[in-house]
């Protein structure tokens, strides 16, 4: 019994890593733009894909705050490249904790 | 626009405040590389507080919080960024909230990264349920809403009893959260106020980090009866448990960290 107690307890910890490396990550999906804040989200990054006809454009920030986006280009840019960091970066420590049994080793 | 942060300490006894203060300054200058001011405030007893570390020691020590409604005659900065001596910056999040349309911003929510809710009594402050705010980072801007906060707050210490009557809470301590938590609801006309976009990652006492390398915290946390582990990376921390700050092998690593 003692082998599947401790299988459970590191199941348990395996899943409290995981929400932990959500959280840290979502916290950092977050990009300020022409003095506003905004949260990277999928939805933001197609809508200002898809905004073709001007490149300027107002936007509600995560504060409710109409903001003036001077190119919604270049806001996508800064976008996808926060996406790529912290999306990589929490690909990575995932990757890392499904080749460990128990967190300790994770920075061994 | 000046931009800074300000930490304010006070020489105790048993707990090395003043030394929580310089690392903490130096991960604040490392990874948002912007000033820091410490204010060494005058140890003034009459507040005490227990504390139950990992160990399973409580600890009584004096509680010296009453400097904090003073930030914002004591900041040089046109912009702050208070910041309690026991957090600890790991990662440039907080630059973010520089240079925007803020004008005073604290936690409404806690993440406690072990995910066992440790902190839950502490989501509400009142017999009625009121929600909570921390004060353990606020950010403000020099500006008529940030002044009458502090304002605000000075005026509930001075009125502690009256308040903790009125409102129904404990009068035994001063507590700056609940202070905040007031001045922050008055001076917005009873309305919730503005807060961080993401809750306050925090280490409850009983709670330690047992390893440090780099930017890496390993943490162990009880849970049913046994230790278990949890890691976290570049991520920000109010460490409540003092004790582990002290600890020589998990503070010199900090150290180094900083220092690099």
């Amino acid at each position: 019994m003692e082998d599947f107690e401790e299988f459970a307890r590191q199941r348990l910890d395996h899943t409290r890593q995981r929400l932990a490396l959500k959280e840290q990550q979502e916290q950092r999906l977050t990009i300020t733009y022409g003095g506003g804040q905004f949260r990277v989200t999928m939805e933001l990054m197609s809508f200002l894909k898809t905004w073709e006809d001007h490149t300027s454009l107002y936007l509600l920030d995560d504060y409710d705050n109409p903001v003036y986006i001077d190119s919604a280009e270049a806001m996508y840019e800064q976008c996808t490249a926060r996406w790529y960091e912290v999306m990589n970066n929490w690909h990575n420590q995932h990757h890392e904790l499904k080749k460990v049994r128990k967190i300790g080793q994770l920075s061994e | 626009m000046s931009k800074g942060a300000l930490l304010l300490a006070t020489p105790h006894e048993t707990i090395d405040y003043i030394g929580f203060a310089k690392l903490a300054a130096k991960l604040i200058e490392k990874h948002l590389g912007i000033d820091t001011h410490i204010h060494i405030g005058e140890a003034k007893l009459g507040n005490t507080r227990a504390f139950r570390w990992h160990t399973g020691e409580v600890q009584k020590v004096q509680w010296h919080n009453s400097d904090r409604p003073l930030a914002y005659d004591l900041s040089p900065y046109d912009e702050t960024l208070l910041i309690d001596v026991d957090y600890l910056t790991f990662n440039s999040q907080l630059k973010d909230y520089f240079g925007g349309n803020h004008e005073f911003l604290c936690y409404d929510r806690v993440w406690d990264v072990t995910h066992t809710d440790s902190m839950k009594s502490d989501a509400t402050m009142t017999l009625a349920g009121h929600p909570m705010l921390w004060a353990t980072v606020v950010y403000f801007r020099k500006c008529e809403l940030a002044h009458r906060i502090f304002e605000m707050m000075k005026n509930i210490q001075t009125t502690w009893h009256y308040h903790s009557k009125f409102w129904g809470f404990s009068s035994r301590n001063y507590r700056n959260d609940f202070s905040l938590t007031l001045a922050h609801q008055l001076m917005q006309g009873y309305q919730q106020g503005t807060t961080f976009n993401h809750p306050l990652p925090s280490l409850s006492t009983m709670d330690t980090i047992y390893k440090v390398k780099d930017s890496e915290l390993l943490i162990k946390y009880m849970y049913n009866g046994s230790d278990n582990a949890v890691r976290i990376k570049d991520t920000n921390l109010h460490v409540m448990n003092k004790a582990c700050l002290m600890d020589p092998e998990i503070r010199g690593e900090l150290e180094r960290y900083a220092d690099v």
